[in-house]
């Protein structure tokens, strides 16, 4: 990491320059991560929430079309299922700029209620009934997951990016830019020092002539 | 702080009886059983503007490489759920990794 400098007054001048946007930029850049990861532990608290419930309530539901399944035989339980739409789910997608992070939001809409089940009652058991509605309750807080875990991903995603900018100034280029600055000052002072004393020595050896 | 919105689109990927509800809900399903027709699916529907996937936990683990792809594009959301087979803690296990990768060690 040897890099050479020219021990000049003008490279001085700009590796002090250096450091200051340097100091400048990592402590920018240090406020950014430390905001972000307080946004950060926000999401994660609701999306940890989230996903927790979610998970609860899909696994008891798929388990109860299982059930249904074994009462009402796979074929028949498939044609009750894919014979058509009974609700409709859309969403309402718009972003949202997180610290420069842009993060999608979601917005469920008719997902909350079904009016009606879409298959006929003769065949399907009560267990089917249930599930169907249980999820169709399900889909807002689905759709909120969504949107929670996607901003979690991206914001980690770039809290790490800023972390190792921050630490590549703090470490690497901050502590090289002092060196510099620190070597080229030496140099000069001791350009400074043989300047000098050979001033100096000029100065006896003239006086020496005068006299003799 | 925040733009426009726009109609988005949900969409669900897994085996036959997963995706089964979700299609009583009006929800766009795709069956797939292997990871090349998962990735398929994720791509298509990628291509497509689809917003949300869902995408049951046994495939998620299929297709590492997919999620990574999309994890830093705000569309579309790739999301895990429990499939037929109940949860297995895939998504709880990205959750941990994200906060790993935030804070920078491992918290609880």
């Amino acid at each position: 990491m040897a890099t050479r400098v020219n021990p000049t007054r003008m490279e001085l001048s700009r590796q002090k320059k250096r450091l200051k946007t340097a100091v400048k930029g990592h402590k920018l850049l240090k406020d950014k991560r430390d905001e972000m990861v307080r946004q950060f532990m926000i999401y994660i608290r609701r999306n940890r929430q989230l996903r927790r419930e979610v998970e609860e309530a899909l696994s008891a539901d798929m388990r109860r079309v299982a059930v249904a399944a074994a009462r009402m035989g796979e074929a028949d339980i498939g044609e009750a299922l894919l014979s058509e739409a009974g609700g409709s789910v859309s969403v309402q997608v718009g972003s949202r700029n997180i610290m420069g992070v842009t993060v999608p939001t979601f917005e469920g809409e008719g997902g909350g209620e079904i009016r009606e089940l879409p298959y006929s009652f003769a065949f399907t058991s009560a267990e089917l009934d249930g599930a169907v509605l249980d999820l169709a309750g399900l889909m807002p807080k689905l759709i909120e997951l969504a949107q929670v875990e996607k901003t979690c991903a991206m914001l980690a995603d770039e809290i790490e990016k800023t972390r190792r900018r921050v630490n590549a100034l703090e470490h690497v280029l901050i502590p090289e830019t002092k060196k510099n600055i620190r070597f080229i000052t030496m140099k000069l002072e001791d350009n400074e020092r043989s300047n000098v004393t050979r001033l100096m020595k000029v100065k006896d050896m003239m006086l020496k002539q005068a006299e003799g | 702080m925040s733009s426009g919105t726009a109609q988005g689109s949900l969409a669900v990927i897994g085996d036959r009886e997963s995706v089964m509800l979700f299609q009583v809900l009006g929800v766009k399903t795709i069956t797939a059983e292997t990871a090349e027709d998962t990735a398929k699916a994720i791509h298509r529907l990628a291509k497509a503007g689809c917003s949300v996937i869902y995408l049951t936990e046994e495939l998620a683990k299929l297709v590492p490489e997919e999620l990574a792809r999309y994890q830093s594009r705000t569309f579309p959301a790739i999301i895990p759920i429990p499939g037929s087979k109940g949860s297995q803690g895939f998504g709880a296990e990205q959750i941990r990794q994200n906060i790993y990768k935030a804070v920078g060690m491992d918290l609880q």
